[in-house]
């Protein structure tokens, strides 16, 4: 823009600087003789480089003064031999002449009416000023206020004086030696009363006239010119879909968007912002995501904050806790795989082995082989309780709210408050070793080596009823508040109503060759895993073997259910994914760096798998394509013994419990926080690129967080 | 009952076009009952031109053969939350902004909700990874 400005300054200089010029124009609107009329048609039609065209074929003396003379009266010779009937057309020079008036546009608009290629092929002898001045005129115009016919006109100006700039070197000379600088002002005049009337001529067209004149317009353009023109109409067919549908609409596509390119529409402007951010889609792409509500501590923040803001700005959703919440979701999920995480460690338990562990999100309960438990806090690391009253090692625990149970080779169970630390009831019955035990609603379900189960009232703190049944150590036991399946070292499940007055066995599950040391029940389906290797699905209402998952060569040592999907780790250092309703296998995760050793413990954590191992690692997959994504944990005991024993994970903590048999590793808990700005923050400057994940949206989701953190109150 | 229907598009241009094919606009066939099927009556559409129009008959004609979707099924909008767009209906909404602009709406205002989702998806797509600047262009 700045250039045109200078050049229009020139323009200006240039006319007004000689004198005798100035006299000139007054002359203009006068007749002139003949020989005078003459001799200025030509000198303009020189400063159009178009003498040649004007006077037929014939090479004109004019054109001799142009220093670009050569090649524009080639261009000139040859476009009148490209088009004869339009030349042809063209009055005689000097008639039209004699007749115009200052504003008077005829010559010019016949001139262009011609065609473009007059002005384009001819571009580079063509006077500059005059363009530059009908460039200005135009971009004076809003080019959409434009109609559509003005479009290639417009495209054709813009590209001329583009070229003239090249052949910006002739320009001076040609202006002198034209001697006729004053007509300059008049062409500058006139010129936009000549597309004006181009285009009035145009516009009188029929449509179909119009068409074909576009269509000559366009056969007689440079190709530069015409994909000049194809550069500008383009756009026009662009759509800012979101800003011009209905909001409904583009609310609709914006819901087809993944959460990250949502992020990406908001920032693109104010509008897109807007309905980017409308809660509705967050808490749709919430709900596809499986989150079925907004975590509390947003929700708060977001109600306090709503108070204290105006109404309406409430009501654009700009804050919405939807949103938030998966923005939050997706920043910790980054974590999880790339996050640069130092893990807390809790040292306990001396060197000896982590039976079990219990994890809420707040508290960790650690049971340990040295007959006692302790209640760590996850945030702080700190020991809050040791648990102290068994006399024999500690085989499994439950924990809920305040109740911490746990069962022991003393043969009892313990109820323990986890507040205080206090032993609130031990629990007499078994004559065995209780093994494991299964939690829901006040009902403590216990599995002994004894061969029965025990319900007891956590309430009442009483038994309520035995369950006996197994001719071998009950191994492993789940309850969903309704029926109770059981998994034995004789080989059978056993489904079991406590409910029921009389004989509660519901059914007997034969189909283990082996011990039976896994099990899964859903209400609907019973997946046993034994060390036969086989692991089986059964009907938990017919008791009915529905499907046989052959392919471990070991113990199934864990399992976990969700929906349709098992995922299953096995002794024999595999972590295997079926769909229990087809029965197949769905994939191995069996990448070069999978587990090295015996599969201890799995759990299924949102988008990931975490896996743990004898070989001192913990590895997290991606559950839906099965690949490897890192080791969360790597003891640097893990060739020398150290193992990781069990694992439990919330949202954004994993918990492992690690020692070695051997005495090279000391016994702990190593708690990992993902939920950790710093972490985060290092991981996206950490090029470690990772699939699906875009800088620009974590860089948001980070800065989204930030925000959060504002507390308005 | 020869199956055929006229409709009337915007700029007042007629269209015949069968019935089991147009039938899967909720609009018209909500229309097709109200009025009844009479072969003499003509629809008018008056929100829709007679070249989208025609794009969107190309389109039923296409999917005329295609199981009835019900949209307030929960297992539809699973399914579609994590369809692809069909090659067909992808070539066929190869088209320029406008014309897809023009296509949504009139799919939107002729209920006829696969085509909507799936231009809505083809919009998607081009929004679908890309910066803020380059969704500005």
């Amino acid at each position: 823009m700045r250039q045109k400005r200078e050049k229009k300054v020139t323009v200006k200089d240039d006319a007004a600087k000689p004198t005798r010029n100035r006299s000139r124009p007054s002359k203009i609107p006068r007749r002139s003789p003949l020989s005078k009329m003459k001799e200025r048609v030509s000198s303009r039609l020189e400063s159009f480089g178009l003498h040649s065209l004007r006077q037929g074929n014939s090479s004109s003396s004019g054109n001799l003064n142009l220093s670009a003379k050569n090649e524009a009266s080639k261009t000139a010779l040859q476009n009148v031999h490209d088009m004869p009937s339009t030349s042809k057309a063209s009055p005689p020079p000097a008639e039209p002449e004699t007749t115009s008036s200052p504003t008077a546009p005829s010559i010019g608009s016949r001139k262009r009416a011609q065609s473009g290629n007059i002005n384009s092929t001819s571009g580079v002898s063509t006077t500059p000023d005059s363009f530059r001045k009908r460039k200005l005129a135009f971009s004076r115009d809003s080019p959409s206020k434009l109609p559509d016919a003005k479009k290639p006109l417009l495209e054709q100006a813009t590209t001329l004086s583009d070229e003239q700039e090249q052949t910006k070197s002739h320009i001076p000379r040609l202006k002198l030696k034209s001697k006729s600088e004053i007509n300059l002002i008049i062409k500058e005049d006139n010129k936009m009363g000549h597309i004006d009337s181009w285009l009035n001529a145009y516009q009188n067209f029929t449509e179909e006239d119009q068409r074909i004149a576009l269509e000559r317009l366009i056969d007689n353009s440079t190709h530069k010119n015409i994909r000049f023109m194809r550069d500008v109409i383009e756009p026009r067919f662009q759509r800012d879909f979101i800003s011009l549908l209905p909001p409904e609409l583009a609310l609709h596509v914006l819901s087809k968007l993944e959460p990250k390119d949502l992020v990406s529409a908001t920032q693109t402007c104010r509008t897109w912002r807007q309905l980017a951010d409308d809660n509705t889609i967050w808490r749709q792409k919430c709900l596809e995501e499986n989150v079925k509500e907004c975590s509390t501590p947003i929700l708060k923040q977001y109600k306090s904050w709503a108070k204290t803001r105006t109404p309406e700005i409430v009501g654009e959703n700009i804050h919405s806790p939807w949103k938030k919440t998966i923005m939050r979701k997706k920043r910790i999920e980054k974590v999880w795989i790339e996050g640069d995480v130092t893990p807390l460690e809790l040292v306990g338990h001396d060197d000896h082995v982590v039976t079990c562990l219990q994890f809420d999100g707040q508290r960790i309960v650690s049971g340990s082989d040295d007959s006692t438990l302790k209640v760590w806090n996850a945030k702080t690391g700190h020991c809050q309780s040791t648990l102290i009253g068994h006399t024999g090692g500690v085989w499994c625990l439950e924990m809920k709210d305040d109740w911490i149970v746990s069962g022991s080779t003393d043969r009892t169970l313990r109820v323990w408050s986890a507040e205080t630390g206090k032993c609130i009831e031990t629990l007499y019955g078994h004559c065995s070793t209780v093994r494991c035990m299964a939690l829901s609603g006040n009902q403590v379900v216990s599995g002994s080596r004894d061969n029965t189960l025990r319900v007891w009232d956590l309430t009442t703190l009483k038994c309520t009823a035995v369950l006996v049944g197994h001719f071998a150590a009950v191994r492993c036991v789940c309850f969903d508040g309704k029926k109770i399946v059981s998994g034995s070292y004789d080989n059978t499940v056993k489904i079991w109503d406590p409910n029921q007055a009389g004989n509660k066995l519901l059914h007997t599950l034969q189909g283990h060759t082996m011990r039976v040391y896994s099990l899964q029940f859903d209400g609907k389906h019973v997946v046993s895993g034994s060390l036969d290797t086989n692991i089986m699905v059964w009907d938990a209402d017919t008791g009915t073997l529905l499907h046989t998952l052959v392919g471990h060569q070991s113990l199934t040592s864990g399992m976990e259910l969700r929906g349709k999907t098992l995922v299953s780790g096995n002794a024999d250092s595999f972590v295997k994914i079926w769909d229990i309703e087809t029965g197949l296998l769905v994939r191995t995760l069996d990448d070069k760096n999978k587990h090295s050793s015996a599969v201890t413990s799995l759990q299924y954590c949102g988008k990931f798998i975490v896996t743990s191992s004898d070989d001192g690692t913990v590895k997290l997959w991606n559950a839906e394509t099965g690949e490897w994504i890192r080791d969360l944990v790597s003891l640097d005991t893990r060739q020398t013994g150290g193992v990781v024993w069990r694992i439990k994970a919330s949202e954004t903590k994993l918990v492992c419990a690690v020692g070695s048999r051997n005495g090279t590793e000391l016994t702990k808990l190593l708690v990992l926080n993902f939920d950790d700005l710093a972490a985060a923050k290092r991981a996206s400057h950490s090029q470690s690129a990772l699939p699906g994940t875009s800088a620009s949206f974590d860089a948001a989701a980070i800065n989204f967080n930030s925000l959060g953190h504002v507390n308005p109150t | 009952m020869s199956g055929i229907v006229t409709l009337v598009s915007q700029d007042q241009q007629k269209i015949e076009v069968e019935l089991n094919v147009i039938r899967q606009s909720k609009v018209i066939s909500g229309m097709l009952q109200d009025l009844g099927e009479d072969e003499d009556t003509e629809y008018p559409i008056p929100n829709v031109s007679h070249a989208i129009l025609k794009k969107i008959i190309e389109w039923c004609e296409q999917h005329k053969e295609d199981a009835p979707v019900d949209d307030e099924d929960p297992s539809y909008q699973e399914k579609k939350r994590t369809a692809e767009v069909p090659r067909w209906d992808a070539e066929f909404l190869k088209v320029d902004q406008g014309t897809l602009f023009e296509i949504i709406l009139a799919a939107n205002y002729l209920d006829i909700c696969r085509l909507l989702d799936f231009a809505c998806m083809t919009v998607a797509d081009q929004i679908r990874g890309k910066t803020p600047e380059e969704i500005r262009k």
